[in-house]
């Protein structure tokens, strides 16, 4: 009985202490958007052209432009054929291309305990803490390359989809990381099927 | 006759007349209501309406304080404060932006309400021989909140100041009476606020209350 009764309070004083930061699970976890353009109609499509460079920013400055990893271009290949799609090797025999970018921030921070939430009692002297860290996100999009864009003008985009703090690059883990979140996204864009699936 | 017989005869009058002298002098055992209560309580919430929204879990954070002083026999006013938070982490929760777009992660979320409100309350039965004390209340007053969001490293919070009634029904168990009274105090509480931030409106949860109460 006497154990049962500190097996309840344990319980309760577990419920009661937790829930005041984030897990892991969330503050190292991965954003997935995904986004049709407006009244897209993916089922006439067929033919897909995979860009081979994906483009680089780096703290919103662009770098030179990099190899897209083979194992990244299977994947997106392996992924499209499974919505009906079928790889070609140029842009001008394609219905729709593939590209990507690759972003690569520097976050700095600080945090303040001179807030009415902590009663402000980290206003003087300044308690807080302060850091850096660095974060990678990665974004695809889908052009429509059946027509030519107008004078001046750009090509349509079908679908835009990102992989948020994924941590993605060209090199080692980065590049699992970035198959992770490529995965994600396709998991989560099922409206790219074409008819010749369906 | 006996002397001890002689004896009994002439105490026994003797002492059922001073019994009743004897209690009105001693005092302790008068009934006299109590003036001044205090209930300190762990408090657990379901969050409902939009709340229930954004945090479906249960709260097992909460505690409250509040001093209760009789005006009259039956009611009593006085303040209260309390706190609850409501916390939760999804691992994965879509959310459809305005742009039409889909996102899709893990999210942390709570909330905290910490009220200071003013209060009344109305006891049905308070003989002298009751040792459950049933009552009804209300309280009215202000109500400071914070919500914070976080999904991978991308946090935002809003804070506030709003307003917030709260009626309740419990009920007093005491389990010592004397000139200080200690009982087990029991109570349901819904809170209405206006608090709103994100997808919420008018922050609104029943709040069940276990503590000790002190009257004297």
């Amino acid at each position: 009985m006497d154990t049962r009764r500190w097996l309840l309070l344990a319980a309760i004083a577990a419920q009661g202490c937790g829930g005041y930061y984030a897990p892991d699970s969330v503050t190292f976890g991965t954003v997935i958007y995904t986004q049709a353009g407006p009244g897209v109609d993916f089922k006439p499509l067929r033919k897909l052209f995979i860009d081979p460079t994906a483009d680089v920013f780096k703290d919103g400055t662009q770098q030179p432009s990099v190899a897209v990893p083979s194992s990244t271009v299977m994947l997106i290949n392996s992924r499209m054929a499974a919505y009906g799609y079928t790889s070609v090797g140029t842009p001008d025999a394609a219905d729709v291309g593939v590209r990507l970018t690759f972003f690569n921030n520097t976050v700095s921070y600080y945090y303040s305990y001179c807030s009415i939430y902590w009663s402000y009692y980290g206003c003087y002297p300044y308690w807080g803490y302060a850091g850096s860290y660095s974060t990678g996100s990665v974004a695809q999009q889908m052009l429509d390359l059946r027509t030519n864009p107008p004078p001046g003008g750009s090509r349509t985009v079908l679908w835009l989809s990102a992989a948020y703090a994924v941590k993605a690059g060209t090199s080692g883990d980065a590049v699992n990381n970035l198959n992770n979140g490529l995965n994600q996204i396709f998991d989560q864009s099922t409206f790219l099927k074409t008819s010749a699936v369906q | 006759m006996n002397p001890a017989r002689i004896l009994s005869v002439v105490a026994a009058p003797l002492l059922l007349a001073a019994w009743p002298a004897s209690a009105q002098d001693s005092g302790w055992s008068q009934y006299r209501p109590v003036s001044t209560l205090f209930n300190l309580g762990y408090q657990i919430s379901q969050p409902i309406g939009s709340l229930h929204g954004y945090v479906t879990d249960t709260s097992f954070r909460g505690i409250m304080f509040d001093w209760r002083s009789r005006v009259s026999k039956d009611i009593s006013v006085g303040l209260r404060f309390s706190w609850n938070r409501f916390s939760q982490s999804y691992s994965s929760l879509t959310t459809t932006t305005n742009s039409g777009g889909t996102l899709v992660g893990p999210v942390f979320r709570f909330m905290d309400q910490l009220p200071l409100e003013a209060i009344v309350h109305y006891y049905i039965g308070t003989g002298s021989d009751n040792t459950i004390t049933p009552y009804v209340g209300f309280g009215i007053g202000g109500v400071w909140s914070n919500s914070y969001q976080q999904t991978a490293d991308i946090a935002n919070s809003q804070n506030g100041f709003y307003f917030i009634v709260s009626p309740e029904v419990g009920a007093v168990i005491w389990f010592v009476k004397g000139a200080t009274n200690v009982g087990l105090n029991l109570a349901v509480t819904y809170h209405f606020t206006t608090i709103s931030f994100r997808n919420v409106s008018d922050a609104q949860s029943f709040a069940e209350t276990i503590g000790i109460a002190f009257a004297y």
